[in-house]
């Protein structure tokens, strides 16, 4: 299992080093909620485009959820200040799943909702990042 | 004779971070389930596949539900390794290398709630050594970031992380204790996701799926912490403590100390050179200063002539 980690790590490493917290963070909630949409969107057969205000409705409440787990991940496990965190958060995650949403809904191609994602949530979060960023404090390191 | 002090603050040097892996590993995660449901719909009916019921202790569900649970529970086994792995297993290569100072600040482990909520992401015991001044060329070492204490002087600090095996019990035991109440927390959260039944007539259909997905992750992730915790707590009390801040007279603000050890630049702490970890048995105490944090670099320059590198 070690050996997986640090291969899975090795893969992954060269990437992440290269972006900002507000990027990987977009790009995660992009990706999972792609992906989760995809789920939905063959499990429901819906062929064709969801309507308005449906599709809203699906971006805001996987909005919630990526906000929900990345929050809890964040202000659990790896200490960061709840206060500076919980914000920042929730707008990317409602500006990335909204957008990810709107723009798979479009395309129409589930096979592709994990990518458009996930190339969302890096534009979303480079434009925070660049424009909105603070330190993000946490609370205890090492 | 006395070095030159290095500029406070960012250096060039930059490193992974427990955050920037773990977010790694889960999009490598999630590109890989999106990989595979690309697989499964060029060359098969996937369709027809995720709405096929399937039936496992006389729980009825879609194979979708069932696969979002195993989905929850992988993805919490990883964070809990992936912790476990930065913590216990990753072995760093830095500078083997020794400095000495004055204690200005102790963390020890299992001290903010977190640690016990979430016992595999304990921290192991860290000092915050204020260095001699001749040892100032190790903090900024390859474009490290210089942290400084707030004394008059911004005197640079190197902080040392001794190895935990109570840490590292408390984090194999959070996995085990999780494999296990994961599993019983796939099995609730697809019967309550069987309970639920969307009606595929219904003009919310797609949102009811969406929301019994959602249910059956977090029960799925629930069931896996508290189990984690449990087998945390367990494997915590079995390896016992053997943390030098707070065992027997134990190392506190204002000791002189002398750490070796490894020397990294260490991502989670801003990219600062810390000791990971410092030899174990390798410390060595001279006394205490008779001043107050923040301590300055002129304490020990003064008072510790002599330490043991």
């Amino acid at each position: 299992m070690n050996a997986l980690i640090r291969s899975m790590i090795a893969i992954t490493r060269p990437f992440t080093l290269r972006l900002g917290p507000c990027e990987l963070n977009g790009m995660l909630i992009g990706a999972l909620t792609g992906f989760m949409f995809c789920i939905v969107w063959l499990m429901g057969k819906a062929f064709t485009p969801v309507a308005y205000p449906l599709w809203l409705y699906i971006a805001l409440v996987l909005a919630l959820f990526c906000w929900g787990a990345l929050f809890a991940l964040l202000c659990g496990p790896l200490r960061y200040s709840a206060s500076t965190v919980a914000g920042p958060l929730l707008i990317n995650a409602l500006l990335t799943s909204t957008l990810t949403i709107y723009l798979c809904n479009l395309s129409g191609q589930p096979l592709l909702f994990f990518l458009i994602g996930m190339l969302v949530g890096l534009l979303v979060g480079r434009l925070l990042c660049r424009y909105c960023r603070k330190p993000t404090q946490r609370m205890k390191e090492g | 004779m006395a070095n030159t002090k290095p500029a406070c603050g960012v250096g060039s040097a930059s490193t992974a971070t427990t955050f920037s892996d773990l977010w790694g590993l889960i999009l490598l995660l999630i590109s890989l389930g999106s990989g595979v449901v690309a697989v499964v719909t060029k060359f098969a009916e996937t369709v027809a596949f995720l709405t096929q019921t399937f039936s496992l202790l006389g729980i009825t569900a879609p194979v979708a539900v069932w696969l979002g649970a195993v989905a929850a529970y992988v993805t919490v086994m990883i964070v809990i390794i992936v912790f476990f792995y930065k913590n216990c297993v990753e072995a760093p290569r830095g500078l083997d290398t020794c400095s000495a100072g004055v204690i200005e600040e102790v963390f020890p482990s299992f001290d903010d709630w977190s640690e016990w909520v979430f016992p595999f992401a304990a921290s192991h015991p860290r000092i915050d050594v204020v260095v001699k001044c001749d040892y100032w060329d190790l903090a900024a070492n390859g474009g490290a970031t210089v942290v400084c204490n707030n004394d008059a002087e911004r005197s640079p600090i190197i902080s040392a992380i001794f190895h935990s095996s109570e840490v590292c019990a408390a984090g194999g035991g959070a996995i085990a204790g999780a494999a296990i109440a994961g599993i019983g927390g796939i099995i609730a959260a697809v019967a309550i996701g069987a309970a639920i039944g969307c009606s595929a007539s219904g003009p919310f259909y797609l949102l009811c799926l969406l929301v019994v997905l959602i249910i059956a992750a977090i029960v799925v992730a629930v069931a896996a912490l508290i189990g984690a915790l449990i087998g945390g707590m367990i494997g915590k009390a079995a390896a016992g403590s053997d943390d030098p801040i707070t065992d027997g007279t134990g190392l506190t603000i204002g000791d002189y100390v002398t750490t070796p050890g490894n020397l990294i630049i260490m991502g989670n702490l801003d990219n600062a050179r810390v000791y990971w970890f410092v030899t174990e048995g390798g410390h060595t105490v001279h006394g205490r200063s008779t001043g107050s944090a923040p301590f300055s670099h002129l304490d020990p320059d003064a008072n510790l002539a002599v330490d043991a590198c």
